[in-house]
């Protein structure tokens, strides 16, 4: 294909889109551009933007089912590489306002839902395996 | 202040591989793995994965009342025309489309994500 495209924003779908990018804000940082309350954006530091977008009616997924009110998407998070960077971060995102959804650790990440409903990951990383920061 | 980084973001489908297939083709990405969970490294980009999930039933945009798309991507691109033609080659479908004075339009991916080709 000889079309570029470039990747600009995840959007979250949410009833209520200054509240939700205050969560977010709260998780990964930056401050979100909250003049519209249709639509804000957070310019996540080291990363892409996340967008929030209002959803009249808005339904949260039924997390795990996918034949019904799907996630569709989810993020995962880098929390870090030990299990004591793990639960302080879960300390932090369960004050926001998240809720645990799946918390075994028989794997290396953690589901939560933030405060629309919307499953996240927060993942454990091996330092050898994490991502570069994004530019 | 921070208490994670943002790492991959994840879509719901029943084919990963193929579904990454359409994204690295579009996003100029690697794809990476294969089974129920796959990779696209794109470079200097955001990372996304794909996993399967068995009995997906993919959005019914533009309603958020009953399977909402719940997240969508937005992608920016230089020439809308030219972007449209190459998604749609790769299996995209037009969702809202038609209206040409826009900077932005509303397509879907192979397994029914809406997403948004943007001028912006």
């Amino acid at each position: 294909m000889t079309t570029v495209t470039r990747f600009r924003s995840v959007v979250l779908d949410c009833p209520d889109p200054r509240a939700l990018a205050r969560f977010y804000a709260g998780v990964v940082g930056g401050t979100p551009q909250d003049d519209d309350p249709e639509w804000v954006v957070l310019d996540v530091p080291g990363g892409p933007r996340l967008s929030f977008q209002r959803a009249e009616g808005y339904t949260p997924p039924e997390w795990p089912r996918a034949d019904r009110n799907s996630q569709q998407f989810h993020i995962d998070f880098d929390a870090g590489s030990t299990w004591e960077e793990i639960e302080e971060a879960e300390r932090k995102v369960l004050s926001l306002g998240a809720k645990a959804l799946h918390a075994e650790d028989k794997d290396d990440f953690r589901v939560y839902a933030d405060p629309a409903g919307h499953p996240f990951c927060l993942c454990r990383i091996d330092p050898h395996r994490r991502l570069p920061v994004q530019v | 202040m921070a208490l994670a980084k943002l790492g991959v973001v994840v879509l719901d489908c029943p084919d990963p591989r193929a579904l990454a297939g359409f994204y690295a083709e579009v996003l100029g990405g690697t794809v990476e793995g294969d089974g129920e969970w796959v990779d696209v490294k794109v470079p200097g980009g955001q990372a996304l994965a794909f996993q399967a999930a068995p009995g997906h039933t993919p959005p019914q945009w533009p309603r958020a009342d009953h399977d909402s798309q719940q997240f969508h991507l937005d992608l920016t691109v230089e020439d809308l025309d030219a972007a449209e033609k190459g998604v749609l080659a790769l299996g995209a479908k037009a969702l809202d489309a038609e209206d040409r004075s826009r900077s932005f339009r509303v397509y879907a991916d192979p397994a029914g994500h809406p997403f948004c080709l943007c001028a912006c």
